[in-house]
């Protein structure tokens, strides 16, 4: 979806405030590039928010947490309980969980709807390179990162700012055991793309470099690739000349096409079927199926 | 290889030191040092020690400026016995048998036998871990530096779970400020296509993968990639892991170095 600068910088804005009416983000993030900067940053610009932090793997409390839950090692069930005493409903709740990979694919819808609550913006962030917490039971249940997908009303997915021509030398590097010296990885500048979904079902998509020491989000704008001529395709395939000269595209351009020449007269009577006789055709007003009208 | 080029002192973090100061009680640092079969990183172990005991880094950090503060030192091991790093750290000029402030704790040895008798059954492994884990813990008096070496043979010995063995690892990093865990990188032991969680392959790869979003840095040691060298050992990797660092000053010095081990075990270091 196109729209313009102002918009896209303005959604990311009003998102990290907040002041949009999404109640779950997810934020995607991978062992290269990891989801804390972003949290940061949605954390500095929300401001007073209370904040519940569930903790599955931060060791110490944040600075900015209101509450400090440890979960890991807690049923899903154990943690919502948890969480529920706090959600009064007199004040906006913002509830963080460092890592949704700790739950079971099969758990997770009921989880995060135990989260939920109409006074409560849920954050999550899910690591895309850990394996799948597949429940034995239920085998064909879709994947963790499947079910974010579908139920997050906001998706932010955080990667590396990676030159096109280092791309691969890092991958080949990262691949076995996510491990790179190279400074693009897990730094303050970084890719952001932005899914957000309306309650009208209607999604908008950005992507911006996100640097958060500056706090400044650059809209990426996709580079359109250059319009080829279907001529410059033809040219040296044969021997024929397959082409047109300048002069004869003007003359194509010219030729006034019979339907336009149709509408011109035809198109006043304003939709009525008209018939118009011409010189070789046969009327016989006796005739009872020659002409309906 | 390494004639022409200027050797190099190690540094972890931009403050210039290996492990920085503990300055807020608040943060703690989580660092993953892995090896690949065939190349061991014991000789930055023992340096490690040295620096977390006595603050110097005699052999690869001579200007090191010398830590106002010296840490008390937990080393846990599921691989070696006691004099394996005594030696070690004798060559640095650390002896170890007189340091008070260090302390050994060997659960491999007697993993088997004493800590998980045989015939246990599953629940009953998992008590006995959390039991071992226990007495581990009920050992630490100050905040030390803690040193945790190959936690994952658990996985493919035992039936505790990758998130039950995080748990023990998360109780020993909540009682200290810098934690270190030790970790085999085998391609064997690795793959991330698995989806049965009762493979052993599975269990070794989910929890590593889940320790490496625990991270601030990350140092990986392993062989030339280029196959054998007379006058290279291998190259030294360090990188910043996906966790933030408190004080946010702190950052991680990625780069790579290369490292050469001579007969004498003297270790030089050269920028990659």
């Amino acid at each position: 979806m196109t729209l313009s600068n102002q918009n896209a910088d303005l959604l990311l804005r009003r998102l990290l405030l907040l002041k949009e009416p999404s109640s779950f983000y997810v934020v995607f993030d991978s062992v290269s590039q990891g989801g804390h900067p972003l949290l940061d940053e949605l954390v500095l610009l929300c401001g007073k928010a209370h904040l519940t932090y569930l903790s599955f793997e931060t060791i110490n409390r944040p600075k900015y947490a209101t509450e400090f839950i440890p979960c890991l090692g807690q049923t899903p069930q154990q943690i919502v309980q948890n969480v529920r005493k706090q959600q009064t409903g007199a004040i906006k709740l913002l509830i963080v969980v460092d890592s949704l990979n700790y739950i079971f694919n099969s758990q997770l819808p009921e989880f995060i709807k135990g989260l939920m609550h109409p006074s409560t913006v849920l954050v999550g962030i899910f690591h895309t390179d850990v394996l799948d917490s597949l429940d034995p039971n239920h085998k064909s249940y879709p994947s963790s990162h499947q079910l974010l997908q579908f139920m997050g009303t906001t998706l932010f997915t955080v990667e590396p700012l990676i030159s096109d021509d280092r791309e691969e030398t890092i991958a080949n590097e990262t691949a076995h055991m996510f491990i790179s010296s190279a400074p693009e990885l897990n730094s303050s500048k970084f890719r952001l793309s932005v899914a957000n979904r309306r309650k009208s079902g209607r999604a908008v998509s950005y992507d911006f470099i996100m640097d958060t020491k500056l706090h400044s989000a650059e809209l990426v704008k996709e580079a359109q690739a250059p319009v080829e001529e279907d001529e410059s395709l033809l040219k040296d395939l044969t021997t024929f000349n397959l082409t047109t000269s300048s002069k004869e595209k003007l003359a194509r351009e010219q030729v006034e096409l019979p339907f336009m020449e149709a509408q011109d007269s035809l198109g006043s009577m304003g939709g009525a079927i008209v018939y118009e006789f011409e010189k070789d055709d046969d009327y016989d007003e006796e005739d009872p199926y020659e002409d309906p009208f | 290889m390494s004639s022409g080029r200027q050797q190099q002192q190690l540094v972890f973090f931009n403050d210039h030191s290996i492990i920085p100061e503990t300055s807020d009680e608040d943060s703690s640092i989580v660092g993953i040092i892995s090896e690949s079969p065939g190349t061991s990183a014991a000789w930055l172990v023992a340096t490690l020690i040295e620096n977390s005991l006595q603050g110097s880094a005699n052999h690869i950090n001579s200007e090191l400026s010398k830590r106002r503060i010296k840490s008390p030192t937990l080393f846990i091991s599921f691989k070696h016995v006691g004099d394996f790093y005594k030696k070690l750290c004798k060559r640095n000029g650390v002896d170890l048998a007189t340091i008070k402030d260090f302390q050994y704790v060997d659960l491999f040895t007697d993993l088997f036998t004493k800590h998980i008798p045989s015939g246990t059954t599953t629940a009953a492994t998992n008590k006995h871990l959390t039991s071992m884990f226990d007495n581990v813990i009920g050992g630490i008096k100050s905040t030390p530096v803690i040193f945790v070496e190959y936690p994952e043979i658990l996985l493919t010995t035992t039936d505790i779970s990758p998130n039950e063995l995080l748990v023990q690892l998360d109780r020993l990093c909540k009682l200290s400020s810098r934690t270190f865990v030790l970790l085999s990188t085998d391609r064997t032991l690795i793959d991330f296509s698995l989806t049965d969680s009762s493979d052993p392959v599975f269990k070794v790869s989910d929890f590593i993968s889940k320790l490496y979003h625990r991270s601030n840095i990350n140092i990986y040691c392993q062989p030339l990639a280029t196959g054998r060298a007379n006058d290279l050992t291998g190259t030294l990797c360090i990188s910043r892991g996906p966790n933030v660092i408190e004080p946010r000053t702190l950052n991680v010095a990625s780069r790579d170095y290369l490292y050469h081990i001579n007969r004498d075990g003297n270790v030089k270091l050269y920028l990659r």
